[in-house]
């Protein structure tokens, strides 16, 4: 009998949660997760890993034109598929034009302020997380104010996020997810501002 | 007898761990809110630590290194049966050093050496609610957190201020983070207040028994409550030094000699004090 991949459920979600943990903590700083996700034979290996890590029958989650991903998570960890409204998890497994990402943004659950925690999570695919455009990056996890590098890409989806102005504690948790499977995250609370 | 021969691998099963994982994340991202979670039976009794432990099994791997106090104390019958269920269910590693461990599972201190990047504190909390004190309806102060409506809880500390010359509360000194969530920080020390404050290391806080999950994620703004003519003031060892190891400046547990009436200090963290002694 054929493995349809060696990714352990046990110990590589353990370690993917780690990096996850330690990239929420500090908020665009890269870890990666190549160990595990290489488990998959898949091109959305990383993706993947983050998704077993991450899924299972108690939480809904919407894949953006990517019907394949979708019914393979679906298969792999139990998680109820859902609109886009409804879901916890919103992931996108190639980039995205803005608007597209914008209509995301703008109807995601963004959690109460009585249960902010009822929001989603975006896992936004990029080709990689390192580029040329600078920002200025605050908040919790990030000692006093520092300079960040990252692509134009991820530049844009996260001026869109910071225009949603959302009332915290409600808001949306970005995690971007490269071709290499480095993770980076940028929760609801950090501030960005761009360098010129 | 606990073994991996019997469980999965840190005892809890990999739903139960999903679902705690899932709520530390949303506790980093919303730090001092306080996220529910379904708490699972132990082999323990609640509010022996449960929650604490929930946590700590749901992120320990085979690279980490584990260390357990309880009261600053490693060898007291709490931290050493944790250890012991924790290594019996996961073969890690336990260790005195605070400096070593890549987690620190704690009940009532935080030890006396900052923690750094990398490593994670997982403090064992009984009641997690600050707003307890002043109000005993769940429903209520989680409506107060979601309106920010803290004015009771300074009326609290301002009618304690008024009775006493001074705010009262020892251990479990409501503080604020990030300048939004009312936070019980456990029942830690004042002294071990200041240490949440822009700290290196990742504070994850598990209340067993009340089902809550919350976080203090590294570099993070935690101010006690006080007011500006009556400032916060930690517990004060001037004068005071550990017998065993000369330490001052440090978190002292104040012991009697039952014979002789003696007074004497040594340091809470018995890990800290080992060290400097060479141990």
């Amino acid at each position: 009998m054929d493995k349809v991949f060696d990714f352990d459920f046990t110990f590589d979600t353990q370690k993917v949660f780690r990096n996850l943990m330690e990239a929420m903590a500090r908020p665009l700083t890269q870890y990666s997760i190549s160990e595990s996700a290489n488990r998959f034979q898949d091109k959305n290996k990383a993706i993947l890993a983050l998704g077993c890590t991450l899924l299972d029958n108690e939480v809904s989650f919407y894949v953006e034109m990517d019907s394949v991903l979708q019914s393979t998570l679906s298969d792999y960890t139990m998680a109820k598929t859902s609109g886009i409204e409804e879901a916890d998890y919103i992931i996108t497994s190639s980039h995205l034009n803005y608007a597209t990402i914008n209509i995301l943004l703008e109807n995601a659950k963004q959690g109460t302020l009585a249960d902010p925690q009822t929001s989603a999570t975006f896992i936004i695919f990029c080709d990689t997380l390192n580029g040329d455009v600078t920002f200025t990056l605050e908040g919790p996890g990030v000692n006093g104010i520092e300079k960040v590098k990252t692509t134009e890409y991820i530049a844009e989806i996260l001026k869109l996020h910071s225009g949603q102005d959302y009332e915290y504690p409600c808001g949306i948790d970005l995690i971007f997810v490269s071709n290499d499977a480095d993770i980076m995250a940028f929760p609801r609370l950090c501030k960005i501002r761009e360098v010129f | 007898m606990i073994d991996q021969k019997h469980y999965n691998f840190a005892f809890l099963d990999e739903n139960s761990k999903r679902e705690i994982r899932r709520c530390i994340l949303k506790a980093i991202a919303i730090p001092g809110y306080q996220v529910p979670f379904g708490s699972r039976e132990l082999p323990i009794g609640r509010g022996w630590g449960t929650g604490g432990i929930q946590v700590t099994l749901s992120i320990i791997g085979n690279d980490d290194l584990l260390k357990v106090i309880d009261q600053g104390s490693d060898d007291s019958v709490n931290a050493i049966n944790i250890k012991k269920f924790v290594n019996s269910t996961t073969d890690v590693l336990v260790t005195n050093d605070s400096e070593k461990a890549t987690i620190i599972q704690t009940r009532h201190r935080i030890p006396e050496i900052p923690l750094k990047e990398g490593q994670v504190l997982v403090l064992q909390v009984p009641i997690p609610e600050p707003l307890r004190i002043i109000e005993p309806k769940e429903a209520t102060t989680k409506k107060m957190h979601a309106q920010c409506e803290y004015s009771p809880m300074w009326l609290y500390l301002y009618e304690d201020l008024l009775r006493c010359g001074k705010i009262g509360i020892g251990a479990e000194y409501p503080v604020t983070v990030e300048n939004r969530y009312v936070m019980n920080p456990s029942p830690i020390p004042r002294y071990d207040v200041p240490k949440l404050n822009q700290a290196e290391g990742l504070y994850l806080f598990g209340a067993g028994r009340e089902k809550k999950i919350y976080a203090i994620p590294p570099y993070t703004d935690v101010t006690p409550l006080s007011f500006s003519d009556a400032p916060f003031e930690t517990e004060d060892f001037r004068g005071k030094v550990c017998r065993l190891c000369g330490a001052k400046g440090v978190y002292l547990d104040e012991l009697f000699d039952e014979k002789t009436g003696e007074q004497f200090y040594e340091c809470s963290d018995t890990g800290f004090c080992a060290k400097r002694r060479g141990e």
